[in-house]
């Protein structure tokens, strides 16, 4: 770890491929010590480069910054990280204890050493059943499991995982949820690259949005979400049936419409820092404050409108993930098409 | 070295679940107990319970011992190891490099604490390792076999396993080389095979061309030295020699059945003069010859020499194992009977020098390997 606790310290890295591909513009990236860290974006916005960048398989056409402390690109630093690539492919004639132990040894772990590990991780991982059968033989989520003893066999500081639950069934999702929190609570950094929003909600302390190969937001979740933090209001009438005039009257604003969902129009107006979002029998309301919403709860029900709910809302990594996408001018289709897009180049 | 002693033990883990590995083994336990039940004694050779006569393979014409040495290397080295080893070793090797630098696989191996060009050379030397214990079975069968059957326990024979590694490394060299740029097992394997046979074709024309010239050149020498020997004489000598060869001709004897135009013709033909014009006709032969060898020559120069270095194989064997020498043939030619130092002389002039088998062969793989490692270095994966 470097002296000021970064564990992942990256500055400006960029990588061209050719005179066309573009694929990482500067990247600038943070990793505190001993957090979970998530880093999402579409795939073909530079996850898996940027993640092979800093593990010496892929060569930045520009970069600085460290890796637990010491320059990118130093390969003694690789005995300290542990890794688990996207569509990890190991040895076929291997048993996974013995591909647990093999990259043990490519890690430079002393032989007795990586035995008991192997051991210990194969227990942890829960794939003791089936550890001394050779990996040809394992479903997606058996290798996966083994994956990640074998990122693990060297008593990493640094654990990287590109898509560590790719292919696992959720039972599976959640054992390996499971682990990567146990690794945390031994001090270790996690890097998880992923797509399931959901999952890396759920254990990462930070995360960073990457966007057609740059970093489009960075922090703490919670940091992240907290101008999109917001009350709803649902009425009593059905989306065919919206009254966005008596709602607008009643709200004194005036409603423009941005989009729409589903065929239903999506308006918004303003009335000084509070927003306002009508989308059929929805309204969204941008303020946090519940002394805020009172006055506005009144107004609406003077004006006859009949309230059915209203609750605080705290948006998903989901919705902000959507937001960044949005705002890079992704919509659904480039989102599956840039999915479909990965791989190699 | 930790590092490196894993490399190899995975490499073992992928030999031995490769049942091409262990055909292969089993298939040269079966050519080495063909070996043990071969026998010869005074009458001829026996396999099994069946005789097989052939001239020269006999006790009273060779000791057993000779006869398996022989056995090991023409039917061992030359067409076993050369031929159907060497392919099966290709075979079973052209996925060594496109196997490790799929997606999934490399990001791995690059992700540990191991420099490129090392895991490179590393990777490369495990796919040596087939050939060699390929090669080491057999052998030590075959040692075995000298030993019990021929009587004599000789430990040289082993130096066929580095030669023959060797010789392997040539073909292993293009086979990594097209895996690197392709990344494919197919086409590393196709193109592989593909220079193989044409090695083999090459090699095949090339002995015959070498044959044709060797033949050529020492019949040309033998009949320039004859002339060399005619011009030291003095008039006297020269009359002499040609009543001798007129004599040796039977042309003296005949002078009376012959009519005076084809007495002359014969004298003609067996005369000094005609000495001269058939050693110009025959070096000009030999030259021509010499011109295709040339050519034959320089077509094989950038290429791997494998039917050389087999060649090699075999004459360090013989040498150190004290086998006999395969070209037996030779011994008995007319020329060895008559002017065998003349044709000693020319078989060692047309001899292709070590250096050039080993050298140029070398330059052909460090070649491909250079530039298969400094692709593989530079790539991003």
């Amino acid at each position: 770890m470097s002296a000021n606790g970064l564990v992942i310290d990256l500055k400006g890295v960029e990588k061209r491929y050719g005179r066309k591909v573009h694929a990482l513009k500067g990247i600038d990236l943070q990793v505190h010590g001993g957090e979970v860290f998530g880093l999402l974006g579409p795939n073909g916005a530079g996850k898996s480069t940027l993640v092979k960048c800093m593990l010496t398989v892929i060569k930045p056409t520009h970069a600085s910054g460290t890796v637990l402390g010491n320059n990118l690109g130093d390969k003694p630093t690789l005995a300290r990280v542990g890794y688990l690539p996207e569509h990890a492919r190991f040895p076929k004639h291997l048993t996974g204890r013995q591909v647990v132990e093999f990259y043990g040894a490519m890690a430079k772990m002393p032989a007795e050493q990586t035995k008991q590990r192997a051991g210990e991780l194969i227990d942890l991982v829960g794939a003791h059943d089936y550890a001394d059968r050779k990996v040809g033989g394992y479903s997606k989520g058996m290798q996966q499991r083994i994956g990640l003893a074998q990122a693990m066999v060297n008593d990493p500081d640094l654990v990287v995982l590109d898509e560590p639950t790719d292919g696992v069934d959720p039972v599976g999702r959640r054992d390996i949820r499971e682990v990567l929190l146990e690794i945390k609570k031994r001090g270790k950094t996690v890097f998880v690259n992923s797509h399931l929003l959901s999952e890396l909600e759920l254990i990462c302390d930070r995360v960073a949005i990457l966007v057609g190969g740059q970093v489009a937001r960075q922090g703490a979740i919670d940091d992240l979400t907290m101008d999109q933090k917001h009350y709803q209001v649902r009425f009593d009438w059905t989306p065919d049936k919206a009254k966005p005039n008596e709602t607008a009257k009643a709200l004194g604003v005036e409603f423009r419409q941005t989009g729409d969902a589903g065929g239903v129009p999506i308006l918004r107006g303003d009335q000084g820092e509070v927003w306002y979002e009508l989308h059929g029998p929805v309204l969204r309301i941008g303020t946090t404050s519940a002394a805020t919403m009172q006055p506005v709860l009144d107004a609406l029900r003077g004006a006859g409108l009949v309230i059915r709910a209203m609750e605080p809302k705290k948006p998903s990594l989901e919705d902000l993930f959507m937001q960044v996408a949005e705002e890079a001018g992704l919509d659904a289709s480039d989102l599956v098409a840039s999915e479909k897009k990965g791989g190699r180049r | 070295m930790r590092q490196t002693i894993a490399l190899f033990i995975d490499a073992y883990h992928e030999l031995n679940a490769k049942k091409l590995f262990w055909i292969t083994m089993i298939f040269s336990a079966g050519i080495a107990a063909c070996f043990f039940f071969i026998g010869i004694n005074e009458r001829g050779m026996q396999f099994l319970f069946w005789d097989v006569n052939l001239p020269g393979f006999n006790t009273r014409e060779m000791t057993p011992a000779a006869f398996y040495k022989l056995m090991f290397s023409f039917m061992g080295i030359r067409i076993y190891l050369g031929i159907a080893a060497t392919a099966i070793a290709i075979i079973s090797t052209a996925g060594v490099f496109p196997d490790m630098i799929k997606e999934g696989a490399i990001d791995l191996l690059l992700s540990k604490p191991i420099g490129r060009l090392r895991l490179f050379l590393t990777r490369y030397a495990t796919g040596l390792m087939f050939a060699f214990l390929q090669c080491l079975a057999f052998t030590t069968i075959c040692f075995f076999v000298i030993g019990f059957r021929g009587g004599v326990w000789e430990p040289g024979i082993f130096l066929a396993v580095p030669l023959f590694v060797l010789f392997f490394s040539y073909l292993f060299a293009l086979s990594v080389f097209v895996g690197v740029i392709t990344r494919s097992t197919i086409v590393a394997l196709l193109v592989t095979i593909l220079l193989f046979a044409l090695l083999i074709g090459l090699n095949f024309a090339d002995g015959l061309v070498r044959g044709f010239h060797f033949q050529a050149e020492a019949v040309a020498r033998l009949q320039e030295d004859r002339v060399a020997i005619v011009d030291a004489m003095d008039e006297s000598q020269r009359a002499e020699l040609e009543q001798m060869m007129r004599q040796r001709a039977g042309l003296d004897d005949t002078d009376d059945e012959l009519t005076a135009e084809e007495v002359s013709y014969l004298r003609e033909q067996v005369s000094i003069d005609a000495l001269r014009r058939e050693a110009e006709d025959s070096r000009a032969s030999a030259d021509s010859i010499g011109q295709i060898a040339d050519l034959m020559y320089l077509i094989k120069w950038p290429l791997p020499k494998t039917g050389e270095t087999l060649s090699l194989i075999e004459r360090t064997i013989i040498r150190a194992a004290d086998l006999p020498p395969p070209d037996v043939e030779a011994v008995n030619s007319p020329f060895f009977e008559q002017d065998s130092e003349t044709v000693r002389e020319t078989a060692e002039d047309l001899e292709r020098p070590i250096w050039w088998i080993v050298g140029t062969s070398l330059a052909f793989e460090f070649m491909l390997v250079g530039f298969a490692a400094w692709l593989f270095c530079r790539r991003d994966y």
